[in-house]
């Protein structure tokens, strides 16, 4: 299985890796279990830094797509066929509208609401 | 035939071997590449001009034939001057250090040639296999256990010779040396498994044959130092001083024999330096 990325891509390089590896993940051609190189095997590879790929791997290990076990290295997770499927990005978008809608209706302003969520964040 | 007569046969042997033999067979690939992959239909292959390179294996042709000049010439001198031999095995040791500066600035040009073709590497498009790479794919199990078993055999060669209190030996010493050049030498395996893609045009399956090329010549030259260092010390404990210098040069040959192997041109995919989009890799 090979994976390719393009630097000209407006995609970020890590998103670009995610949505391989998931995307094998749902064609079979990655199966629960197989193991998946180090991220210094795959960066150096990928002529990318280290951190885009770990980036990746932490995003996708998040997910439940992979595994992390030690020594043993990476592997696909064993749920991962239908952990591939959620897309963690429209998730958080769809919660994110939720709760804006309804500050908006209890009578909170953009502005109220933009500071609010800078605060929480920061607080996080 | 006398010992010193057998040190000169050795030692014109390896001069002829490792100055005129490997290189002549290097410089034959050089060519055969020029002339079967030129620059008009293989640019990738050529980050700076044929003529460069040309002049580049020349200057390596020219260095042997001065090492094999200065190897005839220190035969020579070894059989007008009285010695007493116990230096033979220090001049042929730095000989063979001076022997190898060809191959040393072959390995920088190599560097250099390909950090050339990186800085003009354009393709924005980059692509992995997504498979961890092991020690087991490059080398055989057998190949690796033979170099622990020469470890072990050789931890316990050294407890047994330091029970005689010979008064030259280094006891442990011998191990911690052997230690760190096994791990100089994983250090290599290391980087040419997982460090960074040298050539940025070779297909995968070449860049695995190169591995294996390093790694399988790597393991090899762990033994021949392993078991070098046992029959130094063997030769030494039974007398046989007056050896040290044919064997070490014996050992030079197995080294340049062993360093000198590199994977036949009809397997490597060139198809990758022609200049055609999407064959980049």
């Amino acid at each position: 299985m090979r994976i390719k990325i393009d630097t000209n891509l407006s995609t970020p390089l890590f998103k670009q890796l995610m949505d391989q590896i998931k995307k094998a993940v749902m064609d079979g051609l990655l199966k629960p279990g197989d193991p998946l190189p180090s991220i210094r095997q795959l960066a150096n590879d990928l002529e990318l830094n280290h951190n885009t790929v770990a980036k990746a791997y932490r995003l996708l290990e998040r997910d439940s797509v992979i595994q992390t076990k030690g020594y043993r290295g990476t592997s696909i997770h064993a749920d991962a066929i239908q952990n591939s499927t959620v897309n963690m990005n429209d998730s958080i978008t769809t919660k994110l509208n939720e709760t804006i809608k309804s500050l908006r209706e209890s009578g909170a302003t953009d502005s109220e609401i933009r500071i609010a969520f800078s605060n929480v964040m920061k607080n996080q | 035939m006398n010992i010193d007569l057998l040190l000169y046969v050795v030692l014109f042997s390896q001069i002829m071997f490792l100055s005129y033999y490997y290189p002549r067979k290097m410089l034959i690939r050089i060519h055969t590449i020029f002339n079967n992959y030129p620059p008009n239909e293989f640019p990738k292959l050529y980050p700076e001009s044929i003529d460069k390179y040309k002049k580049s294996a020349k200057r390596y042709q020219i260095m042997n034939h001065l090492m094999i000049g200065l190897g005839i010439g220190l035969i020579l001198w070894f059989y007008v001057t009285p010695r007493s031999g116990e230096w033979d095995q220090a001049i042929v040791f730095w000989y063979f250090m001076i022997q190898f500066i060809p191959n040393i600035g072959i390995e920088l040009w190599a560097m250099k040639y390909h950090n050339a073709m990186r800085l003009l590497n354009q393709d924005a498009q980059k692509e992995a296999v997504l498979q961890p790479r092991r020690l087991t794919d490059f080398a055989s199990k057998n190949l690796l256990g033979t170099v622990v078993v020469i470890y072990v055999i050789f931890v316990g060669f050294i407890a047994y010779v330091d029970q005689f209190d010979y008064p030259w030996f280094g006891g442990y010493l011998n191990v911690l040396i052997i230690s760190g050049t096994y791990l100089f030498f994983g250090f290599i395996i290391y980087r040419a498994m997982y460090g960074k893609v040298k050539n940025p045009h070779q297909s995968y399956e070449d860049r695995k044959i190169d591995i294996q090329t390093i790694i399988r010549q790597v393991l090899s030259i762990a033994i021949a130092v392993t078991l070098y260092a046992m029959l130094q010390i063997s030769m030494k404990a039974y007398g046989l001083e007056s050896f040290k210098a044919i064997s070490l040069s014996l050992y030079f040959h197995v080294i340049g024999f062993l360093s000198m192997q590199w994977p036949h041109l009809a397997f490597i995919n060139f198809d990758v330096y022609k200049d055609k989009p999407g064959l980049t890799k």
